[in-house]
């Protein structure tokens, strides 16, 4: 969920495909080096991802929760490690700049034993069935990724680790349309992960 | 008469306990799932080693960021690491707050509506729509988080500023910022944030705004243990 922002997942199709129709700028006013360069390409986007997660989310008392299949032993079968998700995250982004491909081959991770190869999912496949993620849920998650981006604003963005207002607004806009697939109707608002 | 009611009383029991029982094996789950509000369901949905192991995680990646320990570890009156399930009973009861588990979890609390009084901030600031509360399964208080929604960017850069000078006033300045805490650039659009952080090798503390659209802006503290 977390760099979907960076992405447009309102124009996913439902079959798992994405990236053509990406809308974010990949140069925009920053110079030379793409949005995704400065987002620190492949390696930078997973870097940012699994810092969201390790530092942000799973010290949110109510969203760890949400991940507690990925710290349990074994993982459960059908659930995708934290390592996982991070590539996932990080492919569906690139897609969404049209400098990866998503879903991509299946992502190793041999840690999880009952998921060894595991096949990214859409936004909606991957959220809706398993997590029953409410509104109030939803806004607390991508005001960590913002309060994560935030510090990355710069006047003028030229290097890696830098990003324009205008960038970040997009970003801002993309977060917010991604939230009719992730949002189950029927979740509590808020409160800690709860079986659909 | 009287032995009669208490027997069918026990079987109603057994057998509604039993009931509940087979309701929650896997092949029951739809049925479940239509007759029964998920959230309210009481089942724990996690264990307390997997909230251990979360905080672990978290602690670590944290850890490898920081350089020093923190000169002092403020947490809104709670002591980190020492201060127990009892203490924040007896807080609670205290200042007649509400309090709850989160998804059945006794290591996770959640308490609604908590007067600014209660841990020490300013009135002005406004009630806090939820504080939250983690705890360790050997019993002691590892995080602390509070939680602000619906300000307007004037009050949310107001309220995010007075509490990162509170916390700057006895930790020092931050260690990393994005953003600024006032109500213009909050106002600027939806994700607007501000956030400071006060990251050390056993203690972070963290005050953000961010403009939620709809939802006004939300201000957030959390002071967090990182001890391993």
């Amino acid at each position: 969920m977390a760099l979907s922002a960076v992405g447009c997942s309102s124009s996913d199709s439902s079959d798992g495909t994405s990236g053509s129709s990406g809308t974010t700028a990949t140069t925009g006013d920053a110079g030379a080096l793409t949005l995704y360069e400065r987002l620190g390409g492949k390696t930078g986007l997973e870097s940012f991802v699994k810092d969201v997660v390790e530092t942000k989310i799973l010290t949110d008392a109510e969203l760890k929760t949400f991940f507690f299949a990925q710290v349990a032993t074994p993982i459960p079968a059908g659930s995708p490690s934290a390592t996982q998700i991070v590539v996932c995250f990080a492919r569906f982004v690139g897609s969404a700049l049209q400098a990866d491909t998503y879903p991509g081959a299946p992502v190793a991770d041999p840690a999880n034993t009952n998921n060894p190869m595991h096949t990214c999912r859409d936004m909606i496949k991957s959220h809706r069935p398993f997590l029953n993620i409410g509104s109030a849920n939803f806004d607390k998650f991508i005001g960590h990724i913002a309060t994560s981006l935030m510090p990355l604003v710069k006047p003028t963005a030229t290097k890696a680790g830098e990003i324009t207002q205008a960038e970040f607004d997009a970003l801002a806009a993309a977060l917010t349309g991604t939230k009719g697939d992730i949002v189950s109707p029927t979740a509590p608002a808020s409160g800690a992960f709860v079986k659909p | 008469m009287h032995a009669r009611i208490v027997l069918a009383s026990g079987a109603a029991a057994l057998l509604l306990t039993g009931l509940v029982g087979v309701l929650h094996m896997p092949f029951a789950a739809p049925l479940l799932r239509k007759i029964s509000p998920a959230s309210l369901c009481p089942i724990t949905r996690g264990t307390p080693a997997q909230i251990d192991r979360a905080h672990a995680v978290a602690g670590a990646a944290i850890r490898a960021s920081a350089r020093t320990s923190a000169p002092a570890r403020p947490a809104l009156g709670f002591e980190l690491d020492k201060s127990t399930r009892a203490d924040l009973d007896a807080w609670a009861a205290r200042h007649g707050v509400s309090c709850e588990n989160i998804g059945g979890n006794a290591n996770l609390r959640r308490c609604s509506d908590v007067p600014a009084a209660a841990v020490g901030e300013p009135e002005g600031l406004g009630a806090l729509e939820e504080v939250s509360f983690e705890l360790r399964s050997s019993g002691e208080l590892v995080d602390v988080e509070t939680l602000r929604r619906q300000l307007t960017p004037a009050q949310g850069a107001e309220a995010a500023a007075q509490l990162e000078r509170s916390v700057a006033s006895t930790v020092g300045d931050p260690t990393h910022t994005g953003g600024v805490a006032t109500a213009p650039h909050l106002g600027h659009g939806f994700l607007s944030s501000y956030v400071a952080e006060h990251t050390y090798s056993d203690y972070r503390a963290t005050v953000s705004a961010t403009n939620m659209g709809k939802n006004g802006v939300m201000v957030r503290e959390q002071y967090l243990s990182v001890r391993p």
